[in-house]
């Protein structure tokens, strides 16, 4: 009788547990954050706005060079690589992400390419922020949204503070916020995605396709703050 | 052995044999009744889980759609394209045959979605395996296809086929027999089966449909492991059987202890039963309870008390009752020791032989004799029986020998003298008692036999020829009922060699086995052929007779006889 009780405790435990899960998981569930801006609540792609080309400001046009130059240099990078015999070119593309072992929240990927990037793109994408102070962010994505290697700023180890993580180990993650993934996917000659945040800030962020061996493998996103 | 004779000993085994089988059934049925529950359970939480799953999941893809990132379109576009896997891996599944290869061949789809749900899904579907029974959870489309499986089993792939076999199972194509059963069994709100996975392991599966926009999209599966709850249930059965033995230990030990406590005053009265068994008449138990036992030891205590002073009580009567006895048998044989013993009685005097037999029963009687000379030439003789026994006829018979010797004088018939002793024993004789007495005198110059007779049988005479007589009576009744009776004296004329047999009831009424009495007719029987025999010779003859007529029976009565032969003068003078 005493055995039945506590297997009942256990059973209604494990029911809360899984009512839980279902109303938190089916709410918020991806899209959360926006590139280098602080998390918030709601559903702001919403309020994403695509810049056609005809609208764009000249200091869009200036950062629209530099982003063109480091995609340049990351496809260049990637098939150096495979030139070099490095990676092939199998690897470079292949699509399977395995997750991070410990397991962290949000998940990290590493792929059969990772360990390259790290090295490379990572101190490619940091000379071009460095350059540019106005700039929030310079990463390399794939087409599924997939950062393997992050701004070194963006790149520090799991610290367990969930806010913090959030914001500055974004490094091996998919990208699955709608800009995120739209910039992924982009292979016209860019995409400027525009987002109002609730404090009337503007967040712009500028992707344009990488192409290696003349294959689509993903974009080079860069963000910043407009009227700030 | 000893030991199970022990009352507390039996009655512990009964009760703990009782209490073994009760518990053991106990057992049996809470084993039982919990491994159904928790089955029940286990089941329960299974297609919970698996609903949960589910809805999950189609919520998802719901939001996927309404927030722009797949059309509903795109959703369902099942189409796949194979995964290119790295030349060092394929390298490594170089001795792998074809159909193994097929089996584990990864794929995308077309759109691309399963990226995307990796980046989605993932957390999700790794939440269930937070339970140690759940081995796997995860989504299928309707062909089969899982686009994002646990992180678990999405480990890096190594080239090693065995492992990644095992370790990476996302991105394939199920087809084999439970996933097939799975998939079709969509339209049902859940369904539970045992899957024997590729990998070896047992499990119960459950599946349940997931609906996108109100679409059969696939289906949510999750698998426990039986191992765990074959686990979990024969713990359980240890903890009964754990919980039951310690149970049991206690018990037998509880039962031991109140059983013997219980039984210590038992034990102790049966202690003192011994101790008073061996002749401890002082012994008195200790009440220590209330109980029956307590009423028993009460009773026991009163019945040893009651059972000391009556023997204490009988062993001082049967010593003062020996006293009175043993002073009685003195003074007995002291009055017998004034009857004249010694034979022959006169050894100067030729003329008479007399000889007198006096065998007295067990109890003291009152059976007597007596034989003097009263002067030179008379020699009195008597023979006398008292009524009753024991003491006062002891007592009385005492009395009358005295009186009969004192009241005889010189020149008195037997009658005057008879008549006297009565008048004096009538005299004080408050508890009317009697006795009989036949008093003879005889001139032993002449042969002149004169007697009286005071209710007594009436001897023989016994003639020299050899016939016998009884001798005519007198006027009789006893001495001792009528001071006035006026007894009569016979005289008859005694031949030479003629005697005279006198005897009491003792004789006449001795009995055999079959309580049939000596009787006169034999008495007579001897007495005639007893001619020429002497006083003594007749005497011993017909005691001799009796002693084998009664053949060991108890003598009842005293048994007195005398025999007086007339022998005359002429002997003195030859």
């Amino acid at each position: 009788m005493i055995l039945n009780h506590r297997l009942d405790l256990t059973h209604l435990f494990y029911r809360g547990v899984m009512i839980l899960i279902l109303l938190v998981s089916s709410v918020p569930l991806f899209g959360q954050d926006i590139e280098g801006a602080p998390r918030h609540q709601g559903r702001r792609w919403n309020q994403r706005q695509i810049v056609s080309s005809g609208d764009l400001t000249s200091f869009d046009k200036a950062v629209l060079k530099i982003a063109k130059k480091a995609a340049e240099e990351c496809a260049r990078a990637l098939e150096t690589a495979i030139d070099k015999g490095i990676k092939t070119e199998k690897e470079i593309f292949c699509p399977l992400y395995f997750p991070v072992m410990p397991l962290t929240s949000p998940r990290k990927f590493v792929t059969f390419y990772d360990d390259y990037t790290d090295t490379v793109i990572t101190s490619i994408v940091d000379r071009y922020l460095d350059r540019n102070p106005d700039l929030a962010y310079v990463t390399l994505v794939d087409r599924n949204g997939y950062a393997p290697s992050h701004n070194a700023k963006y790149s520090q180890p799991i610290s367990g503070n969930s806010e913090k993580d959030f914001q500055y180990s974004r490094s091996k993650r998919i990208f699955n916020d709608i800009a995120g993934y739209m910039s992924g996917r982009n292979r016209e000659s860019f995409l400027l995605q525009i987002y109002f945040r609730d404090t009337g800030e503007r967040l712009a962020d500028l992707s344009v396709p990488v192409w290696v061996k003349g294959r689509h493998w993903g974009s080079l996103r860069v963000g910043y703050l407009i009227g700030g | 052995m000893k030991m199970l004779k022990k009352l507390s000993f039996r009655l512990a085994l009964i009760i703990i044999v009782i209490m073994v089988v009760v518990l053991v059934l106990f057992a049996i049925y809470l084993a039982h009744d919990q491994t159904q529950a928790m089955q029940k359970l286990l089941m329960h939480k299974g297609i919970t889980c698996a609903k949960t799953g589910a809805t999950v999941m189609g919520k998802m893809f719901d939001t996927i759609i309404d927030n722009g990132f797949f059309t509903l379109d795109e959703v369902f576009d099942l189409a796949l394209i194979p995964i290119e896997l790295p030349e060092k891996i394929v390298n490594g599944y170089q001795n792998i045959n074809r159909e193994q290869l097929a089996a584990v061949q990864k794929f995308n789809y077309v759109t691309g979605l399963d990226s995307y749900l990796d980046s989605v899904i993932l957390e999700i579907q790794d939440q269930f395996l937070e339970d140690p029974e759940v081995i796997y959870a995860g989504m299928l489309d309707k062909n089969g296809y899982l686009p994002t499986h646990n992180s678990k089993y999405s480990r890096k792939l190594t080239g090693d086929f065995a492992y990644d076999l095992k370790n990476n199972r996302t991105k394939r194509v199920y087809r084999d027999p439970a996933a097939l059963k799975a998939i079709r069994s969509m339209d049902q709100p859940y369904y539970i089966q045992t899957y024997h996975r590729d990998t070896g392991e047992v499990m119960w599966d459950f599946t349940s449909p997931v609906y996108v926009k109100g679409r059969h999209w696939g289906i949510f599966r999750i698998g426990f492991s039986m191992e765990n709850t074959q686990k979990a249930i024969s713990a359980l059965k240890w903890k009964v059987i754990l919980v039951m033995g310690s149970l049991l230990i206690i018990l037998v030990f509880a039962v031991g202890q109140s059983s013997s406590l219980m039984m210590r005053p038992l034990r102790e009265l049966s202690q003192g039963v011994q101790q008073v068994a061996k002749g401890d008449l002082t012994f008195q138990q200790k009440i220590t309870s209330n109980d029956e036992v307590g009423d028993l030891a009460k009773a026991f205590n009163k019945m040893v008390t009651d059972l000391d002073s009556y023997i204490k009580k009988l062993t001082q009567t049967t010593s003062e009752k020996e006293k009175i006895e043993s002073e009685l048998r003195i003074a007995h044989d002291i009055q017998m020791g004034i009857l004249p013993k010694i034979f022959p009685a006169f050894p100067d005097r030729k003329e008479i032989d007399i000889h007198a037999l006096i065998v007295p029963a067990k109890e003291v009687g009152g059976d007597f004799y007596d034989f003097f000379f009263i002067d030179e030439h008379h020699l009195c003789f008597t023979i006398g029986d008292v009524s009753g026994k024991g003491v006062p006829a002891s007592l009385l018979m005492a009395v009358t020998t005295t009186l009969i010797r004192a009241k005889t004088a010189v020149g008195m018939s037997p009658h005057e003298i008879l008549s006297k002793v009565n008048a004096d024993l009538c005299a004080d004789n408050p508890s009317s008692m009697f006795v009989t007495v036949f008093l003879g005198i005889l001139d032993v110059r002449t042969g002149e036999f004169a007697y009286s007779n005071g209710g007594h049988n009436i001897p023989y005479l016994l003639l020299r020829n050899g016939t016998i007589k009884v001798l005519e009576n007198t006027a009789t009744l006893v001495l001792g009922l009528e001071s006035n009776f006026r007894f009569q004296t016979r005289k008859i004329d005694l031949n030479l060699n003629d005697g005279i047999y006198l005897y009491t009831d003792g004789v006449s009424e001795a009995m055999d086995r079959n309580k049939e009495l000596f009787s006169t007719e034999r008495l007579e029987d001897i007495l005639k052929s007893s001619a020429n025999q002497s006083s003594q010779e007749i005497n011993l003859k017909i005691y001799g007779r009796l002693e084998n007529y009664m053949n060991d029976e108890p003598q009842f009565d005293d048994i007195t006889m005398v025999s007086l032969k007339y022998l005359g003068t002429y002997h003195s003078e030859s």
